[in-house]
């Protein structure tokens, strides 16, 4: 397929949502702002200003292993892209909303099974989900539409231990209550930025040196170098470890020029 | 703490299977039909899953017993290797098991019976002729032991024949199994080991050399046979001292009587696993000496592999019985 995006690089898609329904997706726009990209209509495409957060929303109409594909296209994204499946389900052993990840999709037809990677995950709460094509109200298991298509499709396309399947479930009532909504946004708001700071966590450990050549570009565009003291500087980088790196950034910022940073560095190495 | 297991649904009832899920009351189990659908799936993160291993419990279906490579033996005619695990809850950075698998999770085969058949079978069919069996190739033979119990189930059912050696190799303190029963002529516990202060920058997760010291002086004080093993041999600018005084700790601790065998082998990488390691950790020490390629093999140059090993010969040479064995390993 094409590259929908292909002329345009000058951004990095850091993260990319898909949900079922507008519903599901108000919180991600609201929360960071995002707008839709009215050029894509196969599907709703939203996006921020920075275009490094990206959210589809799932149709009924169009096969289910369409969505993952389309995004990635629109959006740009690479194998350091984080993606996050966000749906609402129903449990009816729950008193209150409950978030969870999935770590096991079973396919309602085939029976077949998935296993998302749940590397690092310790600290959610996990559970299994049978994948329907229609939204269920068997309120014994968690049931996600169509999650099966889409998590298998996803699998081959990005980087596995970068995708999460999560889903707030909720006990089912009548009618959700003002107090429930609240704590709905609320539990959505914790989890997802717990999930996306601690993918960003992950990557550095996924990709040590694509972390040392980013670190090199925010140091790159904070001072002036010399094309010597560039290659000083990346051979400096490549021997430092990542999280040490990290925990250096802030310190270096606030250094007057590109030799203080060179030699700050030195230092650290010795 | 292991937070998720999988079990595959074919031992799923196996006795050894439950008493290992008993020591882990408090994790997810998810049964699947196959490891390989966990293990063997492509573009995983090995540095992400060695953070937080995973555990998976499987049948090995075939190849229980596999020929050694070349080079790797204590002077047996036959040398073979058996895994009952695959990966290792220590994270040496030399190891070859960083590259060998794309996943880091534990893979643990609960048919320990069909090791030892196996094992059997061969010493039958290869009648009188030495055999030396290795365990601890693609994990540490002992470091899971509290949670497999394979090293206690091998001790009580294994084959005792002259011509057969069975070497544990290890980094492990779990010696309990040995310590509760009787020494064998048959059996060599080797322990791996560095110089203290590059076994904290390369041995990671692993424990520090005096406490395996500490468990080759009581092996030794039991009767049991021991291997020490310098393999890798890591060059730096101190390394005749590190190691002159490594192997002059050891052989004032343990008792040489019971010393088996020593072996040395300088550091070395087959070229896929030099890369994927170089990958991994940019700009490590361990890399930061010149590495020569030969064969496929990216090793220290010629002249210092030949310096260490002869160095360290000669020390050992000049402080052992002669019935001691003494070789050097070029395992790829």
């Amino acid at each position: 397929m094409e590259k929908l995006n292909s002329t345009d690089n000058s951004y990095i898609c850091e993260y990319c949502f898909i949900v079922n329904n507008i519903s599901e997706a108000q919180f991600f726009i609201n929360r960071f702002n995002l707008k839709p990209k009215k050029k894509y209509n196969l599907f709703p495409i939203f996006s921020n200003q920075k275009k490094d957060i990206w959210l589809a929303i799932n149709q009924d109409t169009i096969s289910p292993t369409v969505i993952p594909i389309y995004l990635n296209n629109c959006a740009n994204a690479n194998e350091q892209t984080t993606w996050i499946f966000f749906s609402f389900s129903f449990l009816s052993n729950l008193n209150s909303p409950h978030f969870f990840i999935i770590d096991e999709i079973i396919d309602s037809s085939s029976k077949n099974k998935l296993y998302p990677s749940v590397t690092c995950l310790k600290k959610f709460q996990k559970k299994n989900a049978l994948s329907k094509e229609q939204t269920s109200h068997n309120q014994e298991f968690i049931t996600l539409t169509n999650i099966y298509e889409i998590y298998k499709t996803l699998e081959k396309l990005v980087n596995k231990a970068l995708i999460f399947v999560t889903t707030l479930s909720m006990p089912e009532k009548y009618k959700l209550l003002d107090f429930d909504k609240k704590i709905i946004k609320s539990e959505q708001k914790k989890y997802i930025t717990e999930i996306m700071n601690l993918s960003h966590e992950m990557k550095i450990t996924i990709f040590p040196i694509s972390y040392v050549l980013n670190f090199y570009k925010k140091i790159e565009k904070e001072f002036k170098f010399s094309a010597y003291e560039q290659n000083v500087l990346k051979n400096l980088l490549k021997k430092f470890n990542p999280n040490d790196l990290k925990h250096n950034l802030e310190f270096i910022k606030k250094l007057k020029n590109g030799k203080l940073v060179i030699n700050h560095l030195k230092q650290k190495l010795l | 703490m292991i937070n998720t297991i999988y079990v595959e649904n074919e031992i799923k009832d196996y006795s050894r299977t439950l008493s290992i899920l008993s020591k882990f009351k408090r994790s997810r189990i998810i049964y699947i039909n196959k490891y390989s659908e966990i293990f063997n799936k492509k573009n995983q993160s090995f540095r992400l899953q060695k953070k937080d291993p995973l555990l998976i419990l499987a049948k090995k279906n075939n190849n229980f017993v596999l020929k050694a490579p070349e080079g790797f033996g204590l002077g047996a005619s036959k040398n073979y290797y058996f895994s009952h695990m695959y990966n290792c809850i220590y994270d040496c950075k030399y190891c070859f098991l960083q590259g060998l698998y794309s996943s880091a999770n534990y893979l643990v085969f609960v048919n320990y019976e069909d090791f030892l058949n196996q094992i059997n079978n061969l010493v039958i069919r290869n009648k009188g002729k030495s055999i030396t069996f290795f365990s601890g190739y693609d994990c540490d033979s002992l470091a899971m032991e509290k949670v497999t119990s394979f090293a206690d189930f091998f001790l009580k059912n294994y084959l005792e024949n002259k011509k057969i050696t069975y070497e544990f190799r290890t980094k492990s303190l779990q010696i309990n199994p040995f310590l509760k029963n009787k020494p064998s002529e048959n059996i060599i516990i080797a322990y791996s080991l560095l110089p203290g202060d590059l076994a904290q920058k390369f041995d990671i997760k692993a424990p520090a050399i005096n406490l395996r010291i500490k468990s080759l002086k009581q092996l030794t004080s039991l009767g049991w046979k021991i291997g020490l093993r310098f393999d890798p041999l890591i060059y730096n600018n101190n390394w005749k001292i590190s190691y002159k005084e490594l192997i002059s700790t050891i052989l004032d601790e343990i008792n040489t009587n019971y010393l088996h065998s020593v072996s040395f082998g300088s550091l070395r990488f087959p070229k896929q696993i030099f890369n994927t390691i170089n990958n991994m950790y940019p700009g490590d020490e361990l890399f930061s000496h010149d590495f020569k390629k030969k064969d496929n093999v990216y090793s220290y140059k010629g002249e210092i592999e030949k310096e260490m090993i002869s160095y360290c010969k000669n020390i050992i040479h000049k402080k052992v019985k002669k019935d001691v064995h003494i070789f050097s390993c070029t395992p790829y």
